[in-house]
């Protein structure tokens, strides 16, 4: 099993190799022999080399940077193994941080019949969220008008879901798309307690995706995390160069994100009540009259820390767990 | 002379070196290396970031030793003047300039007298002037007394005196300066084809009445295709952001007016004096649509491989068909 895993991913380096080389006619060899020193020494995977594009980075830059050996470290010191199921488990995380909640939700295993067709008859639609999906994975949309409430009733039951109401997102963030366009806020704890926020990008969906993540074909735009004003180009998939958001007219950048504000007192706020994990990246979305935390991630991934704008997120988490 | 040379470099590696941390040493040595290997300046090397660039990157980059070549070969000594010498400009060009103007030494009195009633203000400049350097702006006297008097010193002077320009509102950053774009054309030798090779506008700061960056202004790179400003702003001192200084302007996304009517201005401008291949044109925008200020046949390489975006050197060999 192992030896065919380490096949896979020796292909998956020629591959890449090859690609990159071809396209921008670059020595093979050198690249071979760059990656097996960036895999060394900084612990670099291939698709963070070739499309997170780590090959153009000098040794300065490379050494402040997230890689997924740097990532799996820092969770390891960072987040208590005993508390990250607050993170882990949708319902689990619902239930701690109520207060920073307001869509309603519930659970598959101990969830009431009439409990659900409250639900189901008060919205036009609902989210069915696997219990620890990650990456937007296994989510789907329900319409209420086009099922029948006890069918599906019967069906989720048999399922470890989670039931959550739509959240009515802020008409800024209304970009032509059928997802909630959320940002990913990665917070930090310094050994005073004290939480900082590090980087903040902005997902949004494209078409009719129902979810933002980049990984779903989204876009992932740099947030300035002190002022909430996009101040990067988006990235979506090999394009790094989005200044206006696929299908529509808006100039992604300079983007002010509404009740920015409000998004640093909350998840700031959020992060203090678990002080066991120091390391989380929140989804939070934007509402009408402020911001709603979608979840938190112990283990966020490596692309939206490190590859979509100002380099050395490593070296910024650890100068805070430091200090 | 050589000796001071190698103390300012000295310096300004060990600046470099304060500000990122990284050895001194290694600094001097790729420093010198980039020079050797690449024609990289040392500013370049510095405020220009060359110093975090790698071996790929920094193959493809415009520097010094590649700007030198460039304007010493593509633009004719001999139609250079009408770039160089502003008054031969604003006449070579005159249907882009768009604004009244007089010359010191050819102005009669008649026309000085009916330029003073025309307009309050007037910018007045070095006929020979570069980087904004001498730059000045005159109320213009409006009783006869006053107006001889004015006109006998300009008599006695070799400048430039030109109409105030009343820049569009959306060009208005805070500042007092008349903040320009500054697009650089090239014209291939084989097909005749313009390109446009970069776009950054231009903004000044506080009261400074000129916007280069040498005189502390800021430089934002425009998307060619879109109008829409794309970089935060590179300024001389090495300072960066997205925030124009001292007004809180966020000044990403923003979207120069007539942006379509500027490209237009400047393809017409260099298809108008073929025989200079790569110049860097300066416009300014009014409500009325945008007008040439100058066009530059040494323009600077700093705006080109230090605002935004990056490696210009093979787009700029393509463009002039080298």
């Amino acid at each position: 099993m192992k030896l065919s895993r380490l096949i896979t991913y020796l292909n998956k380096i020629k591959n890449n190799i090859n690609m990159l080389s071809r396209n921008e006619h670059i020595n093979k060899v050198w690249l071979y022999l760059d990656y097996i020193f960036a895999y060394i020494k900084h612990g670099c995977l291939i698709n963070q080399y070739t499309k997170g594009h780590f090959y153009l980075n000098g040794e300065i830059i490379r050494s402040k940077a997230f890689t997924q050996r740097r990532l799996e470290k820092i969770i390891r010191i960072s987040n208590d193994p005993n508390y990250v199921h607050y993170l882990i488990n949708k319902n689990e995380f619902n239930i701690y941080f109520n207060e920073f909640i307001e869509r309603s939700f519930l659970y598959s295993k101990t969830m009431t019949q009439s409990e659900f067709e409250r639900i189901f008859n008060n919205n036009d639609a609902i989210f069915v969220k696997p219990i620890d999906a990650q990456e937007g994975e296994g989510i789907f949309k329900v319409d209420t008008n086009t099922c029948i409430c006890s069918e599906l009733y019967n069906d989720l039951k048999t399922k470890n879901v989670i039931i959550e109401t739509i959240i009515k997102q802020h008409p800024k963030l209304m970009l032509g798309n059928a997802s909630i366009n959320s940002a990913r806020v990665l917070t930090v704890l310094d050994k005073q307690g004290e939480a900082h926020i590090v980087r903040v990008g902005l997902r949004a969906g494209v078409g009719q995706s129902i979810v933002d993540n980049y990984s779903a074909g989204g876009v992932l735009y740099e947030v300035d995390t002190e002022t909430g004003i996009i101040d990067h180009k988006g990235i979506q998939g090999d394009n790094y160069n989005i200044v206006f958001h696929p299908g529509t007219n808006t100039c992604m950048l300079g983007f002010q994100l509404p009740n920015y504000d409000i998004l640093k007192k909350v998840v700031k706020k959020a992060h203090k009540s678990i002080p066991q994990c120091r390391f989380i990246g929140w989804d939070v979305a934007f509402t009408e009259h402020g911001i709603e935390l979608i979840e938190g991630n112990h283990n966020p991934g490596i692309f939206t820390l490190e590859s979509i704008g100002t380099p050395g997120a490593y070296f910024d988490v650890l100068n805070i767990l430091n200090n | 002379m050589q000796l001071k040379g190698l103390t300012k470099y000295n310096t300004e590696i060990k600046r470099l070196a304060k500000k990122t941390g990284l050895s001194k040493t290694y600094l001097l040595i790729d420093g010198l290396w980039s020079r050797f290997r690449y024609g990289c300046a040392l500013n370049h090397y510095t405020v220009g970031n060359f110093y975090k660039r790698t071996s790929f990157e920094r193959k493809t980059i415009y520097t010094y030793r590649y700007w030198c070549k460039v304007v010493s070969s593509v633009n004719d000594n001999n139609a250079i003047h009408y770039l160089k010498n502003k008054v031969d400009f604003n006449t070579y060009f005159s249907d882009y300039i768009k604004r009244d103007w007089l010359y010191s030494i050819s102005m009669t009195y008649e026309e000085y007298y009916n330029f003073c009633k025309n307009h309050n203000d007037a910018i007045i400049k070095p006929i020979n002037g570069l980087e904004g350097n001498g730059i000045e702006i005159k109320l213009l006297p409006k009783d006869e007394t006053n107006i001889k008097k004015s006109f006998d010193e300009y008599k006695k002077t070799d400048v430039l005196i030109e109409q105030k320009i009343i820049q569009h509102p959306s060009m208005v950053f805070g500042n007092k300066s008349v903040n320009t774009i500054r697009i650089y054309t090239t014209l291939n030798a084989n097909s005749k084809d313009i390109t446009i090779i970069k776009a950054v506008v231009r903004a000044g700061i506080g009261s400074s009445i000129v916007d280069n960056s040498h005189s502390g202004g800021c430089a934002y790179e425009i998307d060619i295709k879109t109008g829409h400003i794309i970089s935060p702003y590179y300024a001389a001192n090495g300072l960066s952001s997205y925030i124009h200084p001292n007004t809180g302007i966020c000044m990403l996304g923003k979207l120069i007016p007539y942006w379509e009517d500027v490209k237009n201005l400047c393809i017409q401008s260099a298809k108008k004096l073929p025989t200079c291949r790569y110049i860097g044109w300066d416009v300014a925008i009014t409500s009325e649509g945008p007008l040439l200020i100058e066009g530059n046949h040494l323009p600077d390489l700093d705006m080109i491989e230090f605002v935004g975006s990056f490696g210009y050197k093979e787009k700029i060999i393509k463009g002039l068909g080298l």
